[in-house]
């Protein structure tokens, strides 16, 4: 077993989508948010990370705004729009089914 | 694909791209630094940490370009989103707001609603009288009417409307053009007996369809054969109207027989919908004159070559040189023998058909335009109430704009937000106007446009939605105007600092100058009112010398039938002894010319006078009549006797002539017994036996009238020429149909018997006066309750504002006396400065309006009076509840509320 798992491609959004659903956070914010939820196994590309960021923020599924730390820091928080919410919704049903049939076909005796 | 110039809007500013780059730069930073400080935790040393963090980012410097590219795209992007965001954030907070104010919201919706309605009604009724071209007529601007200039004593007026001789000679004298020719629409009979109904048809010559390039909805139009001399085909085209009405829009109408008059018409084909030919009123069929046997102005055989009847109208095409051929043509037929008859005509002429030339000078078109301007009025009354009201709104909401600032909002985005306010208001008056229109439209329609039918169900369609959405975009700028004046005054300091007491003065002088504005503007409106209604008491206080209210007017189209004339006379006999045997009838009589309708002259000499005086109004014009007409029609005897049985019994030489004709001919003598020769020098002399008073003859308002009254049986070559009067008891309206009946049942065959109010023969004359009075008085009433409404909110809160100010002056011992007096000065101030500048205003529009009054000056001075009394009157009114509210005023209250 690896210590660490990359991310399969385009299921960045999805995952960073979900994080934000508990609510504003900074891009460090989120790398730990989903690194603690997945056990460390998966590990962020930071450069990554902010590409997706941005990317979304383009396309307007998620908004930035300025805010202060609780140690009284700069940081650029990230917040869910509807149609980030409509995004995830389609986009979770559709990775969850992938997964369950990848699950189901590899479990599969001959 | 974008316009070039699009992408520059999108390009950012070096400013913001350089805060862009500077603010990624800091996300980046902030993110190395929390990963360095990660690995500090785990006990890794400080460089060592930052320099793993840099590494697990990856190539920091090509994920920064990237990064940057994207966040340029984003922002400008952004800048547009962020502008809808803005105006969406704002509407919705302002719909909020709104809301939670229903009285306020509804009074301004409903107060634009009548503005913004008022105009576009206005305007529909304008489009369809005036502005709209004749639908499914091609290129109707290149259509032209042929008139002719006839010069007459030292004038030279236009004739436009000439005989089918005129019409035949000059199509064949001019091959290269293209001639068509028309009758005015008139009441045709269909069918005979008690199914008979009267629809409304028009006969028409040459290739008028084909003309006018109007396609066939259904079937064909009609082809040369139909319309060709002598006698043409016996078919005729129905309107779409017509057809969904008469036989249901049944598709297989072509082919169904019209019986009308003598003959039965195939329909052929069906027109569009809303074609109304060159004209504005309904038609239902249209059958070719040649074939209109009986149907004709000219119901005699020779009708063809009759050259003294005017009666059709010849439309053409205007190419380069049509007005020079016919020039042309005219000049050298008139010389030889086409145009003998009319020696003076001298150059024919092309008038283009469109109504915006043809009826832009018809009264009812004048008053239609003069209401759309004064609609206007009504608008900028509701638009001035309507920003004295946000106004107010907005110095109450001061202290909460004020803390808006402090939170640092900016002041654009503060006016910004106030505009929405007054963009939302007037989207929602905008939107509750199409009611307005399309209520107020039917009533206008029904009441004084019931015959045209260029007009859909609604008075909302295209164009006056288009009209709506101006006319709202207009009214917002106008409303919007006085708060962001308003917000750009808001300055921090002083707002907090006083959020009731300081300001008051500057504020109120908007409010009064908004006040005074719209006292002027209704005072002009109900001074408008004023003299409408004056003129049409008026008219309706004439006396005409013929009782319009109690009588009815009935005939039957005997000739189209091809009754012979001794028939036709016994006819009316007899449906007049029918008639009055009905109860609720008080008389009928049978003559021959219908007042306000038609009218014949014949030539007659007087003994010992060489040449008779002439009058402008020319005649002397004769009504052979029985002997109830005088009672009937309710024309005073003035001396003498009237026509008597034993006068139509013997044929007698006797005539009744009225005051007028007395006073010219025999101007110092008495007329009775005098001897005037009916028909020329050579006739018998026929004694004058009474003396009538003055009738009207053709309109309200002529000038002297020469008239006389000649035995029934002494109208010899008019027997077909019948009319038969009713004079009832009680509600003429509900005497129509009993009349009819019993014309309708005197035989199995005839036609439809048409009976009729005779003030429905006066009906199209005083639509102007009917029209300008009914929407000047709408209009004042709606103007005149605006600015009471306007007065009453800016003198409340004015007396709110000054709370303070009053109570401090009712514990210093002011007297409630004292308090009333110094409140009302300042309304009742408003109020007369209002009424002196509408007077003003209403002076120097006058001459606009004197043309369409009827004996009241545009400066009547008994209606300026009045107005003005009424809107003094009116002021006291409103400034009283707010005046005693003031001397209610508690110095506590007052007080605390600081």
């Amino acid at each position: 077993m690896p210590d660490t798992l990359p991310i399969v491609k385009g299921s960045l959004d999805i995952l960073i989508l979900k994080t934000l659903t508990w609510g504003p956070m900074h891009g460090f914010e989120i790398t730990r948010w989903i690194e603690d939820r997945s056990a460390q196994l998966f590990a962020i590309d930071d450069s990554a990370l902010y590409q997706s960021l941005h990317r979304m923020e383009e396309r307007g599924w998620i908004a930035a705004e300025w805010g202060v730390t609780e140690h009284k820091r700069r940081a650029r928080y990230y917040r869910m729009s509807a149609t980030g919410r409509a995004q995830l919704r389609a986009d979770s049903a559709r990775w969850l089914q992938y997964a369950a049939t990848l699950a189901e076909v590899l479990s599969a005796t001959a | 694909m974008l316009r070039p110039g699009i992408p520059r809007l999108f390009r950012l500013a070096p400013w913001r791209r350089k805060a862009i780059e500077s603010e990624l730069h800091e996300e980046l930073q902030f993110h190395l630094e929390r990963r360095a400080a990660q690995f500090r935790a785990t006990g890794m040393p400080p460089d060592l940490a930052w320099a793993e963090a840099v590494r697990r980012f990856g190539s920091l410097d090509s994920a920064e370009h990237t990064l940057k590219a994207t966040a340029r795209r984003r922002e400008a992007g952004m800048r547009w989103s962020h502008i809808v965001d803005t105006v969406g954030q704002d509407t919705r907070y302002v719909i909020r707001q709104l809301a939670r104010a229903p009285g306020f919201t509804a009074a301004v919706t409903i107060t634009l609603a009548l503005g913004i309605g008022a105009n576009a009604t206005m305007f529909g009724v304008v489009d369809r009288l005036l502005l709209r071209a004749p639908a499914h007529v091609v290129h109707p601007e290149s259509l032209r009417r042929l008139g002719f200039d006839v010069p007459e004593s030292g004038r030279t007026f236009t004739s436009n409307a000439l005989s089918y001789a005129e019409y035949r000679d000059l199509r064949d004298s001019i091959p290269g053009l293209t001639f068509a020719t028309y009758a005015f629409p008139a009441d045709m009979a269909l069918g005979r007996g008690t199914a008979a109904e009267k629809i409304r048809g028009q006969l028409v010559g040459g290739p008028y369809f084909e003309l006018l390039g109007t396609k066939a909805a259904l079937g064909r139009l009609f082809s040369r054969d139909d319309v060709a001399e002598p006698t043409g085909q016996p078919v005729a085209v129905i309107s779409d109207g017509f057809w969904k009405r008469h036989f249901g829009g049944a598709s297989d109408v072509l082919g169904k027989k019209l019986p009308i008059g003598q003959n039965t018409f195939t329909i052929v084909g069906v027109t569009p919908r809303y074609f109304t030919g060159t004209g504005v009123s309904t038609i239902d069929v249209w059958i070719p004159l040649v074939a209109a046997q009986g149907l004709r102005y000219d119901k005699t055989p020779n009708w063809m070559d009759n050259r003294r009847i005017s009666w059709l109208g010849i439309i053409t095409r205007q190419t380069g040189d049509s007005a020079s051929l016919i020039a042309a043509s005219v000049r050298a037929t008139n010389v030889h023998k086409a145009f003998q008859p009319r020696d003076s005509l001298v150059v024919g002429k092309l008038t283009p058909i469109l109504r915006r030339y043809t009826a832009k000078n018809s009264p009812d078109v004048k008053v239609a335009r003069l209401l759309l301007y004064v609609s206007t009025f009504v608008l900028l009354i509701a638009c001035a109430n309507v920003a004295n009201l946000l106004l107010a709104r907005a110095v109450r909401r001061r202290q909460e704009m004020a803390v808006r600032l402090a939170l640092g909002i900016d002041s654009v985005r503060l006016a910004m937000l106030l505009f929405t306010e007054a963009a939302v208001l007037a989207i929602l008056g905008g939107a509750a106007s199409l009611f307005v229109v399309h209520f107020g439209g039917s009533v206008v329609r029904a009441r004084f446009l019931s015959t045209v039918t260029a007009w859909s169900e609604s008075l909302v369609d295209r164009r006056v939605l288009v009209f709506t959405m101006i006319a709202t975009f207009a009214v917002m700028l106008l409303i919007g105007l006085a708060p962001l004046l308003q917000a750009r005054r808001i300055r921090l300091t002083v707002a907090l600092k006083s959020a009731s007491a300081g300001g008051g003065r500057r504020r109120s002088r908007a409010h009064a100058a908004l006040v005074v504005a719209q006292v002027t503007l209704c005072v002009v409106l109900l001074i408008g009112t004023g003299l409408f209604v004056r003129s049409l008491w008026n008219v309706n206080g004439l006396r005409l010398g013929i009782d319009t209210t109690q009588v009815l007017v009935a005939n039957v189209d005997l000739p189209s039938i091809g009754r012979a004339d001794a028939d036709i006379a016994a006819a009316y006999l007899g449906f007049a002894n029918r008639v009055r045997a009905l109860p609720g009838v008080q008389s009928a009589t049978v003559a021959m010319a219908t007042p306000f309708s038609s009218a014949w002259g014949a030539e007659i000499s007087i003994p010992g006078l060489p040449k008779l005086p002439r009058v402008p109004d020319g005649g002397p014009y004769y009504n052979a009549v029985d002997e109830h007409y005088l009672t009937t029609m309710g024309t005073r005897l003035i001396s003498g006797r009237g026509i008597t049985a034993e006068d139509r019994a013997t044929r007698a030489r006797v005539v009744v002539v009225n005051q007028s004709m007395a006073q010219l001919y025999w101007p110092a003598a008495d007329p009775v017994g005098k001897c005037v020769k009916v028909g020329g020098d050579t006739m018998p002399c026929s004694t004058v036996v009474g003396v009538m008073e003055n009738a009207r003859r053709q309109s309200l308002i002529e000038g002297t009238s020469l008239q006389y009254l000649v035995p029934l049986e002494r109208s010899p070559g008019r027997d077909r020429d019948r009319v038969m009067f009713v004079r009832v008891k009680s509600d003429p309206d509900r005497m129509l149909e009993p009349v009819r009946r019993a014309m309708q049942s005197a035989a199995p065959d005839l036609p439809y018997a048409d009976v009729r109010p005779m003030h429905s023969l006066l009906d199209a004359e005083l639509k102007p006066w009917t029209l300008g009075s009914t929407m000047f008085s709408i209009f004042g009433l709606v103007g005149l309750a605006l600015a009471v409404v306007g007065l009453y909110a800016t003198l409340a809160y004015d007396v709110a504002q000054r709370s303070r100010e009053l109570s401090v002056r009712v514990a210093l011992g002011a007297e409630s006396r004292q308090i009333v007096r110094l409140v009302m000065r300042g309304g009742v101030g408003l109020v007369l400065g209002g009424v002196l500048l509408g007077w003003l205003v209403a002076l120097v529009s006058g001459r606009w309006v004197a043309e369409l009054l009827y004996e009241v000056s545009p400066r009547d001075l008994a209606t300026y009076g009045e107005v003005g009394v009424a809107l003094i009157v009116v002021g006291v009114l409103a400034t009283a509840l707010p005046a005693w509210r003031a001397t209610h005023v508690d110095l506590r209250a007052a007080m605390a509320a600081e």
